[in-house]
């Protein structure tokens, strides 16, 4: 038997994590995914060289936000050896894709600034204690929790970013691009499991549980989305189909990581294998007229979501 | 009144709980029993989870489960990100009519802060603030007294006498015995997922004896081969 490292200690771990989750199948599938990824990448940037500065900023972005909110993050000072290394290895993992994607459409100093990821782990956390977006969550339905858990992890940056989609809806491309970032911050709030008392009480039934949910997301969705929409298209008329496939997609991924939420709900766990799944169709996602991937996706995991919120809520006779 | 007829529970092959008949009277009963006796697991065959087939639980006649029952679970996880205030305001499937602003000015759980900034205490006071707003005529309490002050355990006592007078049925499970002699009607001792003795409201003298009687046998039979 081989022993890993302990600075690759993390990296098994998850690779543990997603062989639980995800069949031998969708593994390939997932790696297939990130081949497509780093071929669209490289495709896109060729295509505009700007798409680079945008990619390799939001990623920067996205692993600054992840390493600022990781729950982990004291248990991995106390308990493993060379913390900070542990983490940039990861974080080094997830930015790998991105900068293949970058080096091979010869996007140089893009692709420079990928490596600053690594850095993050030594960058120091701040975290507030007070309660977030006071008088955004109050709006929120109590149903849709995960909403309010979102408003309190992003805010006021989330809203930032809404802001600044909205006054640049003006600009080709970057509205849609900070929308569809927003969409995925909003997804990656669905893996957190509600404790059974608290799922119990938010509907009657699985049909109804399922329904509210996702209704309720549809909603939220379309009132972060369609304003910026209705913008970028009062500017760029021609490209209204686009804006009107992308609106689609940004629903249907919202609906996919409610979806997923529930066919693999497990009380009081985290599904950190979910954000996996999300990532890959959100790639589709912002692809004009690929939105159907997540749709697809949502169809099979839909059946398996209320069989298993059958089995929460029915589990009388086993 | 709970009327439990052929109530099994396992886990794979391993029977945790087996009880053929027995009957809880409206009141306060106390389930007491060892690490691994199953009394969680017989709090989640009353909450509707986990019980065998041809298992029958009833209230009054009717299904039992978590559509008549509130649960606190022993466990107090709660959803990140959230406050208090909007964890409750999640149970209003219930009748509601709790005085919760009344109860929590007892318990003083600061509902306006977020909940991963609550002591345990205070994770334990919101999970029975949640299970009390349903106002369900069936309250199960897993562990209650778990992180609980002596104040606090001291109002909970009161809150489930309160409960009882209003009709209801209120089983808790405990280590600490001292308080579950206090408040309830009966005392139940569940040995290997079997209830084995039931004690009255003022005839418990036997119970920690009986409790402890296989343990100290045990105990002295290993500390006996010590040289």
């Amino acid at each position: 038997m081989t022993t890993v490292p302990n600075v690759f200690v993390l990296l098994g771990l998850r690779w543990i994590q997603l062989r639980r989750a995800v069949p031998p199948f969708g593994i390939m599938l997932l790696a297939l995914a990130l081949v497509i990824l780093v071929w669209l990448l490289q495709k896109a940037v060729v295509r505009d060289a700007s798409y680079g500065a945008y990619i390799a900023g939001a990623l920067l972005l996205a692993v600054w936000g992840m390493h600022q909110r990781r729950l982990d993050l004291h248990f991995l000072h106390r308990h493993v050896p060379n913390p900070r290394l542990v983490m940039a290895l990861e974080y080094a993992a997830l930015a790998l894709p991105v900068l293949l994607g970058l080096l091979l459409a010869h996007a140089w100093t893009c692709a420079a600034m990928v490596p600053v990821v690594g850095a993050f782990p030594w960058v120091p956390v701040v975290r507030t204690s007070g309660v977030r977006g006071g008088w955004l969550r109050k709006r929120l339905p109590i149903r849709l929790f995960e909403w309010k858990s979102a408003v309190q992890r992003t805010h006021p940056f989330g809203l930032l970013l809404w802001l600044a989609a909205m006054t640049l809806c003006w600009l080709p491309m970057l509205p849609l691009f900070l929308l569809w970032f927003i969409g995925v911050l909003i997804c990656g709030m669905h893996e957190d499991c509600e404790p059974r008392s608290m799922l119990l009480a938010t509907a009657p039934n699985a049909e109804a549980l399922l329904r509210t949910k996702t209704i309720g997301a549809v909603k939220l969705m379309t009132v972060i989305v369609l304003p910026v929409l209705i913008g970028a298209t009062v500017f760029q008329p021609q490209w209204w189909w686009v804006h009107l496939l992308f609106g689609l997609g940004q629903i249907a991924l919202v609906v996919l990581a409610v979806t997923l939420k529930y066919s693999n709900y497990i009380p009081n766990e985290r599904l950190s294998a979910n954000g996996a799944v999300i990532t890959t169709a959100a790639v589709f996602a912002i692809l004009p007229g690929l939105f159907v991937v997540p749709l697809i996706m949502l169809l099979t995991e839909r059946r398996k979501a209320l069989d298993n919120l059958h089995y929460r809520f029915h589990d009388h006779h086993r | 009144m709970i009327t439990i007829a052929d109530l099994q529970c396992a886990y794979g092959e391993k029977k945790v709980v087996d009880i053929p008949a027995f009957e809880f009277t409206q009141g306060v009963h106390g389930i007491v029993g060892l690490n691994g006796s199953g009394k969680t697991t017989l709090l989640n065959a009353l909450y509707g989870f986990g019980r065998s087939k041809g298992a029958a639980v009833q209230l009054n006649a009717a299904d039992l489960g978590h559509w008549n029952t509130a649960f606190q679970e022993a466990e107090s996880y709660f959803y990140p990100g959230i406050t208090g205030g909007e964890y409750l305001r999640l149970f209003m499937l219930g009748n509601n009519a709790t005085d919760l602003p009344g109860i929590n000015e007892l318990l003083e759980v600061p509902l306006d802060g977020l909940i991963t900034t609550y002591s345990t205490g205070m994770r334990r006071k919101l999970a029975i603030l949640g299970a009390l707003h349903l106002d369900r005529e069936v309250v199960l309490l897993d562990e209650p007294m778990n992180g609980l002050d002596l104040a606090s355990v001291r109002m909970l006592e009161a809150i489930v006498r309160k409960l009882a007078e209003r009709g209801r049925t209120v089983l808790i499970t405990s280590h600490v015995l001292g308080p579950l002699i206090a408040i309830c009607d009966r005392i139940h001792l569940l040995q290997a997922g079997a209830i084995t003795r039931s004690f009255e409201r003022g005839h418990t003298e036997g119970l920690e004896a009986a409790l402890f009687a296989d343990l100290d046998k045990r105990t002295s039979e290993v500390i006996g081969r010590w040289r």
